[in-house]
């Protein structure tokens, strides 16, 4: 969950430096081998849409000689979502770039596809044959060499998981090469194509790639069009598309794609040899019934039911006792206590280990309370994601989310918000329609528990009822559908088309789970830690001179009289500002503190969860967003926020709840 | 060993089993009397002609003048004339030069509107004729002859499409109005495949174009076997080892023979 740096250039070169550029349709693979290439982790998971950003590194191969790209996987060049856009852009800015197609061994004909593409780009390229292994064991053989022959390109088999077939790979890139695959198009198309080419200035790849785009009413490339041609030659370039166009009945796009994959299905025929074997593996029956109507929701219980063993019973309750009481209580706090009782000044005494102490407080909330639950949390999403059960649920969900405005693709990043909202908004790109986008955002920001915060929340509820829990899902589950069903209705523009492709069920790589969840681990130590203390700090501060209790006054008749909350429940959503988990944290230590009920305990966790975004997610939502749209999501967040837990605390306190 | 009566009447038994058989389009029903062959003459060819041509300047949503139909229909030199005949024969009414149908005009006009474009379909998708103009030139002779009871049967088979392959809309027929669809098509939706059926998709019938570019990135084309594999909470299809989830109401969009 740490990606960063994307390059917004289009169609100029950029880099003088050879590039390599991993380029595929989703989930094929590419993350995997950009991690061998360049020996840097980045996020590898068994569903689309894990890499939204371009990622850069460094060639470890050729002791850093190239410079190495992952991208978004990408169905076609002519995009039509935004992670797709990012791929195509990046292939129009560079000019000395070798492209690795990672493919689907399985998965050939829609390989070619992008292959088509690419050959028309006149980009050099390689062409790597992924997973060959699961296409031998479906019974299907690929002959290399005769493929090699067709698309004039090297074709090489990999296993990227096993690390087979990566120095072939690595020594076939000398031998990289344009594809001479050429897929002979209608005359007429051919003629607007060659026109519309002429009229083109200089492009970084072939002109009759970029008219091919132009035909296929590639809308991304207008903006381009505008500040390169003049009023005349875009008129005259419509023009021509235009008139193209009334030749055929079916959309120019189609007519090129079917000939496209007519020409596909020749040479797929040509070079793959199928035999049928009927062999149904446990992994294939645990993935049919994870999607399976009936047995799909005992399946999506038990998988819940498992994280809260894990994580609210587990990580919260037996490993945060022992961290906070033994290493923190016992340890830790008392040795700096002493320490810091040698230090003169009191007010630096108070600082460090006082009620909002830097280490009583900053640091035994990040490290005692949260790292723990966020780790196992994180060991457990990696063991789901790898195992390609999360796309699943936009099967079991489509139709839930069909309501809301969206369709069952917008389940990945609700899912993934799980884990960060804060990466799960970016991970929004793979929606195809602004309005789907806005609400999954909105609905993020909202209503989706981060891990961090989700791990508090379930060793608080552990220690309650399983009733709690269920209270607990219930009403976030309703908010999310009634507010997302009102947005549907209210937020203008269309719900895209719902066709996304079900990785298969595999049982989960260990190494690949461990190095995520560490690469987590320390993104969470990196990014969050320091917050908690800053947070600590302004605390402190706020403490000292006296803004913090004025805040708490003001928040009191909120807080006390609605929320029927302790006043020091205050502070912890004062610290909510600053990260949920933060809030989460400080509400952990009035229970624990025993100021805290069963009802107050579930309206206090509803606020928080409902609660304003954090600074971070904040960021992030501007970035996607705009300012104006960020604002005011949060303006309307806060009091949804504190309405709903004021409903609850009414309904739980007519029907005298007691855990 | 002789010929008893008894094996005749089991021949005959299953001689009907496979008239239903093959009938099983229709939903085994034998086929319904139909109505007198239509006389055809020249002047008629003329008059639908331009029956057909005010309904499509109407369902373009232009005004219909007679300068218009005119303009529009150049090789017949006697629209006037026509139209006169037309007029009284019930079928339209001319006021102020504009003219509009008839209750009559409109039924006759959605007959061959409706007879045409289902020609087409069949001519391009099923009969696969590649060359658009000898599509169309049939698809013009085939409107005036066939009954509608023949069109209906066209329309069976062909799945009652809505729109024609130029993407025009087809007009319903009663066989599209009757909602049990005692008969069955050989020509189906995707959406219409049992779990574990496979089809070969014959045509693909949608004017959305973010629509149809997935469906292209995604393979489903012309020419691919797509198999189902689960029917709810949503549809879930095989194509090759790739398994895809997919709205219903795409998948009415691609229509399949069923081949196992």
């Amino acid at each position: 969950m740490h990606h960063r740096a994307d390059d917004k250039v289009v169609l100029k070169d950029s880099v003088s430096e050879p590039t390599i550029a991993l380029v595929g349709n989703p989930n094929v693979g590419k993350s995997v081998i950009f991690s061998l290439l360049t020996g840097k982790y980045v996020t590898v998971s068994n569903y689309p849409g894990t890499t939204v950003e371009i990622t850069k590194g460094t060639s470890s191969f050729d002791g850093g000689g190239h410079r190495v790209i992952d991208t978004p996987g990408a169905n076609s060049l002519t995009p039509r979502s935004e992670d797709e856009k990012v791929t195509r852009d990046l292939l129009l800015s560079q000019n000395s770039t070798t492209i690795i197609q990672v493919a689907d061994s399985k998965n050939l004909r829609r390989s070619l596809i992008l292959t088509t593409q690419i050959a028309e780009m006149g980009i050099p390229m390689v062409l790597a044959l992924n997973m060959a292994d699961e296409a031998k064991s479906a019974g299907i053989h690929i002959d290399t060499k005769k493929l090699s022959e067709r698309i004039g390109t090297p074709v090489v088999e990999t296993i990227a998981t096993e690390k087979r077939g990566i120095n072939k790979l690595i020594a076939s890139l000398a031998a990289a090469a344009a594809s001479t695959l050429r897929v002979e198009q209608h005359p007429r198309l051919k003629v607007a194509r060659e026109k519309i080419a002429g009229i083109l200035p200089e492009t970084p790849v072939s002109r009759e790639a970029v008219a091919s785009m132009i035909l296929a009413g590639d809308h991304g490339l207008d903006k381009w069009l505008k500040t390169n041609c003049s009023e005349a030659e875009i008129g005259a370039i419509r023009a021509v598309v235009e008139n193209a166009q009334t030749h055929f009945r079916e959309p120019l796009a189609y007519v090129i794609g079917k000939r496209r994959l007519d020409y596909i299905d020749s040479l797929v025929a040509d070079v793959v040899r199928i035999e049928r074997k009927e062999n149904t593996t446990w992994a294939k029956r645990v993935g049919d019934l994870s999607q399976h109507p009936i047995w799909g929701i005992p399946v999506l219980l038990f998988v819940l039911y498992l994280i809260y063993l894990f994580v609210g019973k587990f990580a919260a309750g037996t490993c945060v006792d022992f961290i906070e009481s033994i290493v923190f209580g016992e340890y830790i706090n008392p040795a700096v206590i002493w320490l810091v009782s040698k230090l003169p000044v009191p007010l630096i005494q108070d600082m460090l280990v006082g009620k909002f102490g830097l280490v009583t407080m900053g640091l035994t909330y990040a490290i005692a309370i949260v790292l723990p639950i966020v780790g196992f949390f994180f060991l457990a999403f990696g063991i789901l994601e790898d195992t390609g059960y999360l796309p699943r649920l936009t099967i079991m969900a489509n139709r839930i989310f069909k309501v809301m405005g969206m369709n069952g693709k917008a389940v990945l990043p609700m899912v993934l918000g799980l884990g960060c909202d804060t990466m799960a908004t970016l991970t929004t790109r793979i929606l195809d329609t602004k309005k789907e986008r806005i609400i999954a955002t909105f609905l993020l920001a909202l209503a989706i528990p981060c891990s961090a915060q989700m791990g508090v929340i379930l060793g608080m509820l552990g220690k309650i009822a399983m009733s709690a829990y269920m209270i607990f899902i219930v009403v976030i589950v309703l908010q999310m559908l009634v507010v997302g069903f009102l947005a549907g209705k209210l937020v203008p523009g269309q719900t895209s088309d719902f066709i996304i492709e079900i990785p298969p069920f595999r049982l989960p790589k260990i190494s690949n789970v461990l190095l995520k969840t560490l690469a987590r681990v320390e993104w969470f130590l990196k990014e969050a830690v320091p917050l908690f203390l800053l947070g600590t700090f302004v605390l402190f501060v706020a403490d000292k001179i006296g803004i913090l209790g004025a805040l708490v006054k003001v928040a009191e008749p909120v807080v006390v009289k609605f929320l029927t909350l302790p006043p020091e429940a205050a502070v912890a959503f004062v610290m909510g500002f600053l990260r949920r988990d933060y809030g989460a944290a400080g509400l952990y230590r009035l229970q624990e503190a025993g100021l805290l009920d069963a009802t107050q305990s579930i309206v206090s966790l509803v606020v928080i969860t409902l609660f304003i975004p954090c600074i971070a997610n904040f960021f992030v939502i501007i970035k996607e967003q705009g300012l104006r749209k960020a604002v005011a999501m949060t303006a309307l967040i806060f009091p949804l926020a504190v309405l709903t837990g004021g409903i609850v605390n009414l309904i739980l306190r007519a029907a005298h709840y007691k855990g | 060993m002789s010929v008893g009566s008894g094996s005749t009447s089991e021949s005959k038994e299953v001689n009907e089993v496979a008239w239903n058989n093959r009938r099983r389009w229709r939903g085994g029903k034998p086929s319904e009397e139909i109505s007198k062959p239509v006389e055809f003459h020249y002047r008629k060819k003329d008059v639908d002609e331009l029956l057909e041509l005010i309904y499509m300047v109407k369902e373009s949503g232009g005004e219909i003048t007679v300068e218009e139909l005119k303009k529009k229909n150049e090789d017949v030199s006697d629209v006037d004339e026509l139209l006169e005949e037309m007029a009284s024969a019930g079928l339209v009414t001319t006021r102020n030069g504009v003219v509009s149908f008839s209750e009559n005009g409109t039924r006759e006009a959605v007959k061959l509107i409706r007879a045409h474009r289902l020609a087409e379909r069949l001519l391009t998708d099923v009969l696969l004729i590649a060359r658009d103009g000898d599509v169309e030139s049939q698809a013009c002779e085939m409107e005036h002859i066939l009954n509608p009871e023949i069109v209906d049967s066209i329309c069976t088979i062909l799945g009652h499409p809505s729109s024609c392959p130029h993407g025009k809309e087809i007009p319903d027929g009663p066989c599209c109005k009757d909602k049990k669809r005692t008969a069955a098509p050989a020509v189906l939706s995707l959406d219409q495949l049992q779990t574990g059926e496979s089809g070969r998709v014959l045509y693909v019938e949608t004017t959305n174009h973010s629509r149809l570019d997935k469906l292209t990135t995604f393979g489903m084309l012309p020419g691919t076997v797509i198999r189902v594999h689960q029917r709810q909470p949503s549809l879930v299809v095989l194509v090759g080892e790739t398994q895809l989830a997919i709205d219903h109401e795409i998948a009415q969009n691609v229509h399949v023979v069923k081949i196992g």
